[in-house]
């Protein structure tokens, strides 16, 4: 009988590798209870909470706000790699989205749009500024300033790898940073990438390829070279 | 390295994301089994998009304050939404003054014009043109026959088509023909033109 490979991709895997898309979404804490009940109600769309925005109703907006910002923000920081420029990315993306509300078509999904509209400001955001996340003042200070303290704190080695990580992935084009994040981080398939990013199927496969490709030479080449 | 090796190292980063299709993925299975060397290649894979995958879930794990997050994407929304309130008020003030610009010129312009020509000041003009020529050919005749009623042929007069025949109104078949020819010969008398009654017998009449 053949032994299962230990590089055998079970679906199961992928998952628990790739953060589970749960892990990067959720509701803030202190959100009106009437905001609440709306973000939390699953009978209840986006496309629904669309509707009733347009209608002219706060509440609706605001838990369109609960269920995506966190996303927003967690795409945002990967691709910018930068705490307050994925703020600044996010709350950008949600004024953009308010603006656009009309225009909305409801035989499409509506994360697949809000998502286009993150990862358009957070690229933008990319090849204006390029980031600086690992040489970052502010990134150390908080590093410094963790509350959970020396025991919580991830190992300096695990630190210092997280820190060439993101080193590794700001070389990357704008392109397949952007394929590659979406995919290994936030879980998403090539064909929920391929119209977030407006490409084609084929075109979202090839960059993931290359991009990780080019992830993998590029790590080799970092790390292998610090130890 | 073989050709094999070269083909499967092309497709490993496809097959540790499970997006190859299931024959493939088999394929690539089964050398990886055989092959030490595309095992290694698969391992060097894995661990780089396994630290990409580490380090973006100890991100997670710093301190987040989303309420902070939500009040400041409402306080930005507010700001759009205070924005679009006064935009019409601005749009609106734009749009009439523009307007009265547009009505101003249009005055300013219509006292400068000199005074428009009535059509009933012009002299008559001559018409032109072969049909108005006398004695031309292609001065149009008067029609003096009697009223005729302009219908297609076959449409209520039993020619062309029925549903027996299969034809639809007003289609002739190849019999249908003669058989309008006849009725032209037969039926149809040209009108003769009236006689016009003479000036002088008209006034003998009176």
């Amino acid at each position: 009988m053949q032994q299962p490979s230990p590089f055998s991709p079970s679906a199961a895997r992928v998952r628990a590798e790739a953060g589970s898309k749960d892990a990067w979404s959720g509701l803030p804490n202190r959100l009106p209870s009437g905001v609440r009940e709306l973000a939390r109600d699953t009978a209840l769309s986006d496309a629904e909470l669309v509707r009733r925005s347009l209608a002219g109703q706060h509440d609706p907006f605001a838990a369109l706000v609960a269920r995506y910002q966190r996303r927003a923000f967690w795409i945002a920081y990967h691709v910018v790699g930068r705490v307050e420029d994925a703020r600044d990315v996010s709350q950008e993306a949600f004024a953009r989205l308010y603006r656009s509300l009309a225009r909305f078509d409801y035989s499409r999904s509506f994360y697949t749009w809000f998502y286009r509209i993150v990862m358009n400001l957070a690229i933008d955001h990319l090849r204006k500024h390029r980031s600086a996340r690992a040489s970052s003042l502010d990134d150390l200070l908080v590093a410094l300033e963790d509350p959970r303290g020396d025991e919580a704190a991830a190992p300096l080695e695990r630190q210092e790898e997280n820190a060439q990580v993101w080193q590794v992935l700001e070389k990357l084009d704008a392109k397949f940073r952007a394929v590659l994040v979406l995919r290994d981080i936030h879980g998403l398939s090539c064909r929920e990438i391929a119209p977030i990013l407006k490409i084609t199927h084929a075109t979202a496969r090839w960059r993931l390829h290359r991009g990780r490709q080019m992830f993998r030479s590029h790590w080799e080449r970092a790390y292998g070279d610090d130890e | 390295m073989s050709g094999r090796c070269e083909d499967v190292r092309g497709s490993l980063a496809g097959y540790l994301g499970d997006e190859l299709p299931t024959a493939q993925l088999e394929a690539v299975r089964e050398h990886l089994h055989d092959c030490a060397a595309c095992r290694g290649e698969a391992g060097a894979y894995l661990q780089a998009r396994k630290a990409l995958q580490r380090a973006a879930m100890d991100a997670l794990e710093e301190p987040f304050d989303d309420d902070e997050l939500h009040e400041r994407i409402l306080a930005r929304v507010a700001l759009e939404q205070a924005r679009e309130d006064a935009q019409p008020r601005w749009a609106q003030r734009l749009m009439v003054g523009a307007a009265a610009v547009l009505l101003a010129s249009f005055g300013f312009w219509l006292a400068g014009r000199p005074p428009a020509m009535s059509i009933w000041d012009r002299p008559p003009t001559q018409p032109s043109g072969p049909e108005h020529v006398v004695g031309s050919p292609l001065q149009a005749l008067p029609y003096v026959g009697p009223p005729v009623d302009l219908r297609p042929v076959g449409l209520d007069d039993g020619i062309g088509g029925s549903a027996a025949n299969g034809f639809g109104p007003g289609m002739l078949g190849r019999g249908q023909r003669s058989e309008l020819r006849d009725l032209v010969n037969e039926d149809l008398v040209l009108p003769q033109p009236a006689e016009q009654p003479q000036p002088a017998e008209q006034q003998q009449q009176r």
